[in-house]
């Protein structure tokens, strides 16, 4: 199909080999060899670039709430078109579930088709931005999108003043530069169905973008819009005569080029007249039609009027007849012949003839722009899947283009999703540049009832001045094309200084090496810094550029170099534009293996949980408009299906994972395959012990560790906790069979996750734990029910607060408590490796550490509220002959029956408290429960005891005769 | 003894096949709202409510399980101690209702003996789709000495009425506590009676 000859791969375009590719394109210039200090040149390549606002009024047909006693009918939702219309304006849509569907469904679903439009990349199309809900108007939607100044309409307005005619050849590259975005928009299942004069844009460099070409896609091929889309003088005949649903198809873009073109070459449109009916009858005229009183005057080249025919006509369409006369007469204005044929072939009258647009770009008039296309002709398939073909030979030649005097130019693309991100930070609100620009006008709100019938003038006698304004807010029901242009130049300045110097990235690197060090407890800054980064625009956008280039060797060059890179630097903050792809890389996946397994997957099959998905899916996150939409459910459907099924023998699904995998759903929506193998990932790192057919000692385990944490951490909360019987096993299963997916909503999950997926598998244990503290006042004074009711606020708590607080408990405890201390089938003389059961344990209040704890453990720097240190106390409570034969330097010899009372032990709260106990551990469990129900913080029993030490750590005990230990 | 005021405190479990509407019926009863999507329940969700009869106030401690059969492993973690049951089916889909049925044998098997089950047959709003016949479930219900009523969390029809049925049924002795229902998670635990924490929270 496509011309693939053009082999040249070294090409002028830097950001072929950036991460993203098209959008704002920054460069910055700096001397090779020079001190890091030196200020850096930057340039900002914006071609004209801006954002714009469409404000789109959607039909809300799902609208009026009609009693369900009144509607027998509603309980068959899924029956036949008969009562489909029907159907639509019963707002309580009922699903298979017995679930009934929000007013809002059809606004969930415009929002989740929008996402569709995101994943859309292409040279001559305008990134289309984002899809948000007006908050005045409930039945409007804000499209943002990429946009310029300069359209093709100016350009013949430009024209006509002047009187010089745009060149032919200049011409053919629009024609050629069209056929491209529509044959890209074609090969993903979209009509653009909006092309006009209008609708196509051209940046500074004059390359043409076309925009507006969502909004037939997102209102679903115009059933959710009161007003038809398309302009008419470029409306198909086929689509004008069809005014149902789905009658139009690519080929109504081919027609509507092929008459755009014809207006280029004359300068205006021949068939335009004031009267739409008119325009209507000329184009069905072309068609073929000769009853519609309209015919073309050859001789004049005008249409004209002429009375209608005594005798009906066979029905003549697709009929060439007039339309070949037609070209004919006027063929001499076109100076191109290889223009005027393809505009001919473009004005095919039938649709099943007309070339299509794929077919029009191979015609060998467009061979001259493919040659020097700085954009390879890889359009035909989605960027997605290509990027993976023009994989550079030496990734560091292209990432820093060296040039001559060493000086190095780095080059990266912001994308319009990034820069509108950016532009928000900045304070940019796109209701209020509605409302600057005079976009939203007020109008009460009663006016946007659903089924607001504005009464006639005539009826009201009194309020003349009242139906003014009514008639006004109908205005919604028409199509306007007009959109909101903001500027994004202060953007530019703040780019300019990010990217001055070297500064922002070292300070950037120096922040995240103290992320989960020691030092960050010490340095009250971490937190101050995390907030600061979250709002600093520059700052942002140098860790965007540089997560760029990142993830860019992520996906081309060698990930095991990339991935270390991205996991340090993430640590300082990932933002949210950049999350999916984030944690992908974070988690290893890698989007071309992932596309290999996933579709792999026999999805078509039947699968074992095909009917506990279809219960769970239709309430899961349904709050979250892309996880309720007909889309999310689907998509979110067939990841859960393809786990299953490629887990069909090892594992098994849980509900809950339906939870686990909707942030990664929402994240890469439309890339199923990559959410897909990013949620494969996650479980394959958080949850594989638990998705099994039997989990119950996997989830013992795990509660009894966050128990014992609890003690450590908390040992008043604890020991009410278990005082008033509340349990971990009865309230915090949910919390870590999904990661607290079940448990918090999806913004803080995002947050949460952001900190779990860069440290070890064992946080979810201090989350956990610092998440009950946070409620900790409130739980002390209730008993069993009251108690449970405060926990079943947990999902209201400060997700950040409780990051900040299990980063800093997770720092402030030994590696050993979450470590499985026990083999099966350990030696003898390993007597404290051996498995115990959980019964027994489940008596310890407290953690166990191995000895690798306690020898690091003078290291450890426990603090008090004064910043003083607050060093281990080691506690054995071997007889004094046992301490004195051997003993572990600077711990203290204790009796554990002796009169030791709670204040007595005062003196060592707040320091860690590491028991060493008799080999019996009966007594070393009694001491350390009853420290742990004095309320010390801190309590942990040596695994083992001395006998681990003896065998692990001999050398650095004290022995009673030094000579003694020697011999022996 | 006088009964007047006095207050008794029973254990109750929703049991049921997913998606029936179990932590529907519960939140109903206690909240008195009805959520069009309800987040499938993991593990187990703890809630309290009371209810007044003539001379006595009956507190319900109300364990609302899981229903994938998966989490049924953990099931009698809840159901253990309890005084009370209600079995939840879904008014549309038959194999709810023999899932019921299975959930009715063993608690028959292994609940705590004299449990008052009641079954209960939600989505009533839903009739037009019905698949199981009101008489069947009646007669399922007489024959195995159940409280039985036809419910709709959405609409509250049924609702505070089965509750209040369950609190009438309920003995009313003076020693009504639970508590030592409450069990670790190990699934087979004949130690765990022997288990009690001090148990003086008050």
């Amino acid at each position: 199909m496509s011309n693939s000859n053009s082999s040249n791969s070294s090409n002028s375009n830097p950001h072929h080999h950036t991460y993203k590719k098209f959008g704002i394109e920054i460069c910055i210039e700096y001397q090779k060899q020079q001190q890091q200090q030196q200020e850096r040149t930057v340039s900002i390549n914006s071609k004209g670039y801006k954002l714009s606002i469409h404000p789109f009024f959607f039909k809300n047909k799902l609208s009026i709430q009609l009693p369900s006693t009144l509607t027998p009918g509603s309980n068959s939702p899924k029956s036949s078109t008969a009562n489909a219309d029907q159907q639509k304006y019963i707002s309580s849509y009922v699903d298979d579930a017995g679930i009934a569907k929000p007013l809002n469904q059809s606004i969930f679903d415009i929002f989740s088709r929008s996402k569709f439009l995101s994943t859309l990349v292409h040279e001559n199309l305008v990134e289309f931005i984002a899809a948000e809900p007006s908050k005045k108007h409930h039945d409007q939607i804000l499209l943002v999108s990429e946009d310029y100044s300069n359209s093709l309409l100016k350009v013949l307005q430009r024209q006509a003043k002047t009187s010089i005619s745009i060149p032919s050849n200049t011409i053919s590259s629009y024609a050629y530069q069209i056929l491209k975005a529509l044959t890209y928009l074609h090969s993903n299942n979209l009509t653009h169905r909006n092309l006009s004069i209008e609708n196509i844009k051209f940046n500074e460099k004059n390359e043409i973008k076309l925009t507006n070409y969502g909004l037939y896609f997102l209102s679903d091929e115009g059933e959710n819009v009161s007003f038809p889309i398309g302009n008419l003088l470029y409306l198909s005949p086929e689509s004008i005569l069809k005014e149902s649903k789905g009658s139009s198809n690519p080929k109504a873009d081919v027609w509507a080029l092929g008459c755009i073109l014809l207006h280029i070459c004359l300068g205006y449109c021949i068939w335009d007249d004031n009267d739409p009916n008119i325009v209507t009858n000329r184009i069905l005229y072309l068609f073929g039609f000769n009853n519609t009183c309209q015919t073309f005057n050859t001789e004049t080249l005008e249409f004209q009027e002429i009375d209608p025919p005594e005798h009906e006509f066979a029905d003549s369409q697709y009929s060439r007849a007039n339309i070949d006369s037609f070209l004919l007469s006027i063929k001499s204005k076109i100076q191109n012949d290889n223009l005027f044929e393809i505009i001919s072939h473009c004005l095919t009258p039938n649709p099943l003839d007309r070339p299509s647009s794929s077919t029009l770009l191979d015609h060998p008039h467009f061979d001259q722009f493919k040659l020097n296309d700085a954009y390879k002709p890889d359009w035909i398939v989605k960027p997605s899947v290509i990027k993976s073909m023009d994989l550079p030979d030496n990734l560091t030649d292209i990432v820093y283009e060296k040039e001559t005097r060493n000086i190095v130019k780095d080059y990266d693309v912001f994308s319009g999703l990034e820069v509108y991100y950016l532009w928000k930070l900045m304070g940019g609100n796109i209701e209020k540049e509605l409302i600057s620009k005079g976009f939203a006008k007020p109008s009460p709100s009663v006016h946007k009832l659903p089924l607001f019938v504005p009464v006639k003038s005539s009826l009201i006698q009194s309020g003349t001045s009242n139906t003014q304004p009514i008639i006004k807010s109908n205005n919604s029901i028409l199509y306007n094309n007009e959109v909101c242009i903001v500027d994004i130049d202060n953007l530019f300045v703040k780019f300019k200084s990010a990217f001055k110097s070297n500064d922002i990235l070292k300070s950037l690197e120096d922040y995240q090496a103290g992320y989960l060090l020691n030092q960050s407890k010490k340095d009250g800054n971490a937190t101050y810094k995390a907030s600061s980064l979250k709002n600093n625009v520059e700052y942002q956008m140098v860790l965007i550029k540089e997560f760029h280039r990142l993830l860019y060797e992520y996906q081309f060059g060698d990930p095991t170099l990339s991935q270390p890179k991205i996991f340090r630097l993430a640590k300082s903050f990932i933002p949210p534009v950049l999350r999916g792809d984030l944690w992908s890389a974070i988690l290893g996946v890698n989007d071309k293996e992932a596309a290999q397994l996933y579709y792999s997957i026999n999805l078509d099959q039947k699968g074992p949980n095909d009917k506990q998905f279809e219960l769970d899916i239709p309430r899961c996150h349904q709050y979250h408009p892309l996880l309720s939409s007909k889309q999310g459910h689907s998509q979110l459907f067939r990841i859960l299906k393809a786990w299953s099924l490629l887990n069909i023998e090892k594992g098994c699904y849980w509900q809950g994972l339906d939870n686990v995998a909707s942030p990664f759903l929402v994240h890469h929506f439309y890339n199923e395959s990559k959410a897909f193998a990013s949620v494969k990932a996650f479980v394959d790192k958080y949850l594989k012990i638990l998705y099994v057919p039997n989990n119950m000692a996997s989830l013992s385990e795990i509660m009894l560790t966050y128990q014992q944490l609890l003690s450590y951490h908390d040992p008043e909360l604890s020991t009410h906790l278990l005082n008033i019987q509340l349990e971990p096993d009865l309230y915090a299963i949910p919390w870590f069979i999904t990661v607290f997916a079940h448990l918090l909503s999806l913004d803080k999950i995002d947050i949460l996750w952001d900190t779990i997926l860069l440290c070890p598998s064992s946080l979810p244990y201090f989350i956990a734990v610092s998440m009950i503290s946070q409620f900790k006042s409130h739980i002390l004074k209730m008993n069993f029910e009251d108690g449970i009711k405060i926990i079943s606020m947990i999902p209201s708590v400060d997700v950040e607060k409780c990051i900040q607080d299990a980063l800093f408990k997770f720092n402030n405890t030994p590696l050993s408590t979450t470590v499985n201390k026990y083999i099966s089938n350990a030696d003898g003389d390993l007597w404290w490796m051996q498995e115990k059961p959980m019964d027994a344990r489940k008596k310890e209040l407290f953690p166990r550490i191995g000895i690798h704890d306690l020898i690091n453990s003078n290291n450890s720097n426990n603090t008090d509220n004064n910043g003083q240190p607050l060093p281990v106390k080691i506690i054995d409570i071997r007889s004094p002959s046992f301490y004195q034969q051997c003993h572990y330097p600077n711990s203290i010899n204790m009796n554990p029956k002796g009169s030791k009372t709670p204040t007595q032990m005062e003196s060592i709260r707040g320091h860690p408290i590491v028991v060493i106990a008799p080999p019996s551990d009966i007594e070393g469990i009694d001491f350390c429960n009853q420290l742990v129900k004095w309320k010390l913080p801190y309590v942990s029993l040596l695994n083992g005891g001395m006998d681990a030490l003896q065998h692990g750590a001999s050398t650095l005990l004290i022995y009673k005769n030094q000579d003694d230990s020697t011999k022996q | 003894m006088n009964n007047n005021n006095k207050i008794f405190q029973f254990k109750l479990v929703l049991l049921g096949e997913a998606a029936v509407g179990k932590s529907s019926l519960v939140l109903r009863f206690v909240r008195g709202h009805f959520l069009d999507y309800q987040e499938s329940t993991i593990g187990a969700a703890f809630l309290a409510q009371t209810v007044c009869l003539n001379d006595t106030t009956v507190k319900f401690e109300i364990w609302d399980t899981a229903g994938q059969e998966r989490y049924h492993t953990l099931a009698p973690m809840y159901y253990r101690g309890a005084q009370a049951a209600i079995v939840v089916y879904d008014i549309r889909s038959e194999d709810s209702f023999e899932r019921a049925i299975k959930w009715v044998k063993e608690l028959q098997r292994q609940g705590s003996p004299n449990i008052v089950i009641a079954l209960a047959g939600n989505k009533l709003d839903l009739a037009a789709k019905r698949k199981v016949e009101t008489a069947e479930a009646q007669q399922y219900a007489e024959e195995n000495g159940l409280l039985f009523m036809e419910t709709s969390a959405k609409t509250a029809q049924n609702v505070n009425e089965l509750f209040v049925e369950i609190a009438k049924k309920l003995p009313k002795t003076p020693t009504t506590r639970p508590g030592s229902g409450r069990l670790p998670i190990t699934p087979i635990d004949n130690n765990a009676a022997k288990k009690k924490t001090c148990c003086n929270g008050n």
